[in-house]
């Protein structure tokens, strides 16, 4: 009886400490599946305001930015959808739902950015920093550069064709992996992107709203914030155009 | 006679140079003033602050803090020069215009002025500002465009005496500005018109202005203003006139800031005259620098009204819809295009469909909407020109549904539903099947499946992965990439040390010999007493062979003597040695010693033997 006694008293002890560990999991889980809950019966305001919600709690998941991205497009929210489909692709970019919402929305949009040269050539070369996200292609090139090392030390040791070739090997994917990692490490954590949020943003050509008016853009246009000078911010478009617009006109994409 | 001439003019300037630096410049106490035109001033006028400063003329500009609550026009500073009995004084006084912001009582100074490494400074000038002064404007004339706004005749009635007998403006103002909106209870997305016009009854050159932030609106600039003559309490005034679309984004209480104006204004300046009589007074126009400002302008963002209806899409204003289509009979594979134009007057850039455009039958290829955009003192009015190419993909009559638009009308105060026209469409079955690109028969005898519509992909379900990454992440990552570096400069040094030893190991042999030779007598066992004098020779022998890179063991004591000779250790040390290793074969050959601590003796003996011989090896 006092063995009984004992084992119920150890699982009572168990499931509170379980409880204690787990049970903020379980409340994280159990908004979600409610805002999930919400965007299935088109309840699309709440569903966003529950999923802005564990953004703020600080949850950083790649299907919850998703799930809050289809939602802002949902309620017509073009900006706050591009928002929340960048910040998911920095988390999770190989998965395919995710570039083919972000994609459809992108190609919503009123304004058509034709990158520039430069932008092209950067991206093509930047490759696999788009198809990694920033702890993965972290992990890759440290493993990498291991690898090489390794190699390099048993090639001194004793000089064969096949350690040769592999340090070769080795030596290039390095040379490849090393940049695109700082470079992607510098696009998302040092250099601040934002989107438009404003139906209609007027760029100007300095920072005050007396100055030229540049152009016009539409919500959910990507920018990049080069400046901020008072309310103003200055931004480049991937066409290479610059200007001045307000701050509030702009959000910034979660680093 | 030009030469006359010549020297007469170089007499007289040099005569007014010495007669300027002859007489002695005093070092004068600097002396700092500091005051302005006016104790009190109302919001939308300005005051003169003149800045003094006497006994110095190489000063810095000065420096005045507090000026946040003024907008501050420099005008620039006059030097002057004054002998009075003999004394040259300088003094310079700096002007600045400054306008209120705000009501209130405000500071300006202290005011610091530096000079030759000293700082001046004067107590700061208390100023009031009071509320802007009161204008009787004219009634505008109903009917306009806008409502309550002028019509485009530039000529506007006389404005009418003031019952109240209140000073017209024309009696206080010669200039001034003014600011309105034409509603100031407009809806969420209904656009109003900003209005500010300077008045002036004198000439006005190089104006500028600068434009509040329309924080939360959405401002359209009317690039051509206007301007007219305004009669107002029997004085004409020159109006001009600039307008700003503005089209609210967030309901609730918003605050338009105040227009400024700077600007240069003709004024006509009295040269004083010898006679009291205004016959002989002289006048000049000379252009003073303004500053105005227009007054606040408050409008209250109405809420749209709850009951909108699905597919409303935030369009406010009144529009009309025409549709049209290219065709009505065509063949499978063939396109007709359907056309929407949506006109009025409203926020219609962004207006867009209540509902996709779908239909069953046919591939819907949606063009990228045009707008013709025009701003005037209407508002934002144009068209929006939604395009649709629809290929029929089975034969048939095909009917194209009325597609629509839901927008809110501010002055019905309710919402609108415009619908596009029904159509059909007559589709013969095509001629060419190669024509046919949606419908196509594959090897299976199956045909390809259209998209009907695109959407994106549903919500991700199932469990929430956390994906922050670890703040120790990059110091870690610091870390892998600074080891396998350092392992391989660790590495490496290893592997030449190694190579090193093997390629010097006669050069190491001789170095340690000593050590060496001392560890092994200090390891001895001397319990077994028969084996030390065996094993002290053997010692002494291998180090001799480590000095000299030979076999020790087959050493017998007169080699050693002589090889330590030939080898400058000295005659001394080779005979010490030869009878210590003497001694030692006695014992081995012979019988031990029979007193007590021989053995200890024999230990100390050899390690001194060892260390004078490589002692004398280091000296020589």
């Amino acid at each position: 009886m006092k063995k009984l006694q004992k084992a119920a008293l150890l699982l009572y002890f168990s499931i509170f400490i379980c409880r204690f560990s787990f049970g903020a999991a379980l409340d994280v889980q159990f908004q979600f599946d409610q805002a999930n809950e919400a965007y299935t019966a088109q309840d699309y305001s709440r569903a966003i305001s529950l999923y802005q919600g564990l953004v703020e709690k600080g949850i950083n998941s790649g299907d919850l930015y998703y799930n809050l991205g289809n939602a802002c497009f949902r309620s017509g929210r073009m900006g706050q959808a591009v928002i929340s489909y960048l910040t998911a692709l920095r988390l999770t970019p190989r998965n395919p739902d995710l570039i083919a919402n972000a994609r459809y929305v992108m190609g919503k949009r009123i304004d058509r950015i034709e990158p520039s040269l430069f932008s092209r050539v950067r991206d093509s070369l930047l490759w696999g920093g788009r198809v990694l996200n920033l702890q993965e292609i972290w992990i890759l090139a440290a493993t990498l550069y291991g690898i090489f090392f390794f190699t390099l030390v048993l090639h001194l040791r004793k000089t064969t064709r096949f350690r040769k070739t592999l340090s070769g090997v080795l030596l290039f994917l390095n040379l490849y992996f090393l940049p695109v990692a700082l470079a992607k490490t510098w696009q998302e954590r040092g250099q601040i992107t934002g989107v438009l949020v404003s139906p209609v943003t007027t760029i100007y050509s300095e920072p005050t709203s007396s100055s030229v008016k540049l152009f016009e853009l539409h919500e959910g246009v990507v920018v990049v914030v080069k400046e901020t000078r008072g309310e103003f911010q200055k931004i480049e478009l991937e066409d290479g155009k610059k200007g001045w617009t307000q701050a509030r006109n702009i959000q910034e994409v979660g680093r | 006679m030009p030469h006359f001439k010549l020297s007469r003019q170089v007499l007289f300037w040099m005569s007014l140079f010495l007669f300027f630096f002859s007489f002695p410049i005093k070092a004068e106490e600097v002396v700092l003033e500091s005051f302005v035109d006016k104790q009190t001033v109302a919001l939308d006028d300005q005051l003169v602050l003149t800045i003094r400063i006497k006994g110095a003329a190489d000063t810095s500009s000065p420096e005045i803090s507090s000026r946040g609550n003024f907008d501050v026009l420099s005008q620039g500073f006059a030097p002057s020069m004054r002998v009075v009995n003999g004394v040259v004084s300088v003094s310079k006084e700096y002007t600045y215009i400054l306008a209120p912001r705000a009501t209130g009582k405000f500071q300006i100074g202290p005011i610091t002025v530096k000079s030759n490494g000293q700082e001046y400074k004067t107590g700061p000038l208390e100023v009031t500002v009071t509320q802007r002064t009161l204008y009787q404007l004219p009634p505008l004339p109903k009917g306009a465009p806008f409502p309550g706004m002028p019509n485009q005749n530039p000529a506007l009635p006389a404005l009418p005496s003031n019952p109240s007998g209140q000073a017209s403006p024309a009696n206080r103002k010669d200039v001034f500005a003014t600011a309105e909106v034409d509603n100031s209870t407009p809806y969420v997305g209904q656009q109003i018109l900003y209005q500010f016009r300077v008045y002036t009854n004198k000439n006005m050159a190089n104006g500028k202005f600068e434009l509040p932030d329309f924080k939360d609106f959405q401002a359209e600039e009317i690039q051509k203003g206007r301007s007219f003559v305004q009669e107002m309490g029997g004085g004409k005034y020159q109006v001009n006139e600039f307008s700003i679309i503005l089209i609210p984004k967030i309901p609730g209480q918003q605050v338009i800031e105040p227009t400024t104006i700077k600007g240069d204004v003709e004024e006509m300046d009295d040269l004083s005259s010898a006679f009291s009589d205004p016959f002989f007074t002289m006048r000049h126009s000379i252009a003073k620098p303004r500053i105005l400002k227009t007054q606040e302008v408050n409008v209250q963002v109405r809420e749209l009204p709850a009951n909108a209806p699905s597919g409303f899409k935030g369009l406010v204003g009144n529009f009309r819809l025409e549709s049209g289509i290219s065709t009505q009979a065509l063949s499978t594979g063939e396109t007709a295009t359907l056309t929407l134009k949506l006109s009025g007057d409203g926020n219609f850039q962004d207006a867009q469909l209540a509902e996709t455009f779908q239909l069953a039958g046919a591939k819907i290829y949606e063009d990228k909407p045009s707008v013709d955009l025009q701003k005037n003192l209407s508002g934002l009015s144009g068209t929006k020109s939604f395009g649709f190419a629809i290929v029929p993909e089975v034969p048939g009559r095909l009917k194209i549904p009325s597609l629509s638009i839901v927008y809110f009308d501010p002055k019905k105060e309710t919402y609108e539903t415009l619908r596009s026209q029904e159509v059909e469409i007559q589709v013969t079955p095509s001629t060419q099947q190669e024509n046919l690109a949606k419908i196509q028969a594959t090897q299976q005898g199956g045909k390809i499946v259209d998209a009907l519509a695109e959407d994106i992909a549903s919500i991700h379900r199932g469990p929430l992965h956390q994906q922050t990454l670890s703040p120790y992440f990059f110091k870690t990552m610091i870390l892998v990439f600074t080891l396998p570096p350092i392992v391989t400069a660790l590495t490496l040094l290893i592997r030449r040390r190694r190579r090193w030893v093997s390629e010097n190991g006669d050069y190491l042999r001789k170095k340690q010999a000593l050590s060496h030779a001392i560890g092994e007598i200090r390891k001895m066992d001397l319990s077994k007493k028969s084996e030390i004098p065996k094993n002290l020779s053997a010692i002494l022998k291998g180090y001799l062979g480590d000095k000299f890179s030979k076999v020790g063991k087959a050493l017998t004591p007169v080699e050693v003597e002589i090889l330590l000779e030939q080898g400058s250790f000295g005659k001394q040390a080779g005979r010490g040695m030869r009878e210590f290793l003497e001694m030692l074969d006695s014992w081995i050959y012979g019988e031990l010693p029979r007193e007590e601590g021989w053995e200890k003796n024999a230990k100390s003996q050899a390690i001194e033997i060892l260390k004078e011989i490589d002692h004398q090896r280091g000296m020589g």
